[in-house]
């Protein structure tokens, strides 16, 4: 089974849903697609025995077989290619490597080379967990290859929590994409809701079943989550309280699972719930 | 020689000269030999990525030889360098009176990016 935790909203605890559900199930592979920042290493603490350099696609311009014809220039959407006094300038940083300007070249005077985007940690960490960590380089500007280079070490011997950046936008709809299930977080507050609704649009239109996670529950507040979730035929999975402790244990990097035991069952059940929709949506089809 | 002058509104040599440089509304081109002036729209203003990339594309293209703005960025820094286009520093704030400040040598030349990008 392969779940993508997501939210609307930045900060609702989409990590830590993610951390303490795989530290509650036996056989995970978590895969950490937050790739501008990985959270879940500190929460796991992980011993990374294995790295691997992910590279893009950039143009390299031969200026001897160049006559400044400017069809690259004109042809690129992102401004990274200008000509000035006849030599063409490269913008690595804000070229998307869609490989348009080596094709459209009439003189063959462009060819690829690699840029360095990102780098793929793992580690199998005390935890027994299977963990892939995806970190992109600073200044890059597009997750979206560290993100489909992290998918290709999915195990599928494996259930696999996938835990993916913040919003709506395309690293998280490629970290999501082809999951069987969305676990979307969010917090009881009118950003919560307004972010989650957008979330759940973007489900809808991936026709990925869902259910909802509220963090920080609080009794005076769920209501905004609650009466939108029964609205619109949306599971509430689990609560997870506002509780002091649980900040204190946050703060200090220790998932609450291994302290709160009992959660651990929660998350069990959770999983099953998951299960029990997917079985049922895969014998109706 | 031909001087390019970020412009926030299109009144010729009244318009207010604009801060930034890769999404200046404006354009003010200034012929110093005849006195000329047209003020031409910033195609790079809506730009997602690299507005300075392509702002410095359209003033090179104009054959501008010199510009004077409030801030330019790092990308707009590379490319207008690459074009021999010098970068002035103005703080007045009308096309005029920075045009004159220019002439009479009043205004420091950019050595390096002076403004951080914006969307």
């Amino acid at each position: 089974m392969k779940l993508t935790v997501l939210s609307g909203k930045g900060g609702t605890g989409k990590t830590t849903v993610a951390v303490n559900m795989a530290l509650s199930l036996p056989n995970i592979q978590l895969l950490d697609a937050d790739v501008e920042e990985p959270n879940c290493q500190y929460f796991l603490k992980p011993e990374f025995n294995q790295s691997e350099e992910i590279y893009r696609k950039i143009p390299e311009i031969d200026q001897t077989k160049c006559t400044a014809c400017r069809k690259c220039v004109d042809f690129c959407e992102y401004n990274a290619l200008a000509m000035m006094l006849d030599e063409v300038l490269v913008f690595p940083e804000i070229c998307h490597s869609c490989g348009g300007c080596e094709k459209i070249c009439p003189e063959n005077a462009i060819t690829e080379i690699d840029r360095a985007l990102g780098v793929l940690k793992h580690s199998a960490s005390e935890h027994d967990i299977d963990f892939w960590q995806g970190e992109l380089n600073i200044g890059e500007e597009s997750s979206v290859p560290v993100i489909e280079a992290l998918k290709e070490k999915m195990d599928f011997k494996k259930d696999i929590i996938i835990d993916a950046q913040p919003g709506t936008t395309c690293p998280t709809i490629e970290a999501v994409a082809d999951s069987d299930y969305g676990i979307l977080v969010t917090e009881p507050t009118p950003f919560g809701l307004s972010d989650l609704k957008i979330a759940s649009q973007l489900m809808d239109e991936l026709k990925i079943p869902y259910g909802v996670i509220i963090n920080r529950a609080e009794e005076e507040s769920d209501h905004i989550i609650e009466n939108y979730c029964e609205k619109n035929n949306i599971d509430i999975l689990l609560k997870i309280p506002f509780k002091r402790e649980f900040a204190y244990l946050y703060s200090d990097g220790i998932p609450f699972v291994i302290d709160y035991p009992e959660w651990q069952e929660k998350f069990k059940t959770v999983f099953a719930e998951i299960r029990g929709v997917l079985d049922e949506k895969n014998y109706s089809n | 020689m031909k001087i390019a002058v970020t412009a926030s509104n299109n009144n010729g040599y009244e318009s207010e000269v604009n801060k930034h440089f890769g999404r200046s509304p404006f354009f003010a081109i200034v012929d110093t030999k005849d006195d000329e002036i047209d003020l031409i729209k910033n195609s790079a203003a809506q730009a997602s990525s690299g507005a300075g990339v392509q702002a410095a594309q359209l003033i090179s293209d104009q054959g501008v030889e010199v510009l004077l703005s409030g801030s330019v960025g790092p990308k707009a820094y590379t490319a207008l360098s690459s074009g021999d286009i010098k970068m002035y520093i103005t703080k007045d704030d009308t096309v005029g009176k920075a045009v004159e400040s220019f002439v009479n040598d009043e205004l420091s030349q950019l050595s390096s990016p002076n403004g951080t990008p914006r969307k």
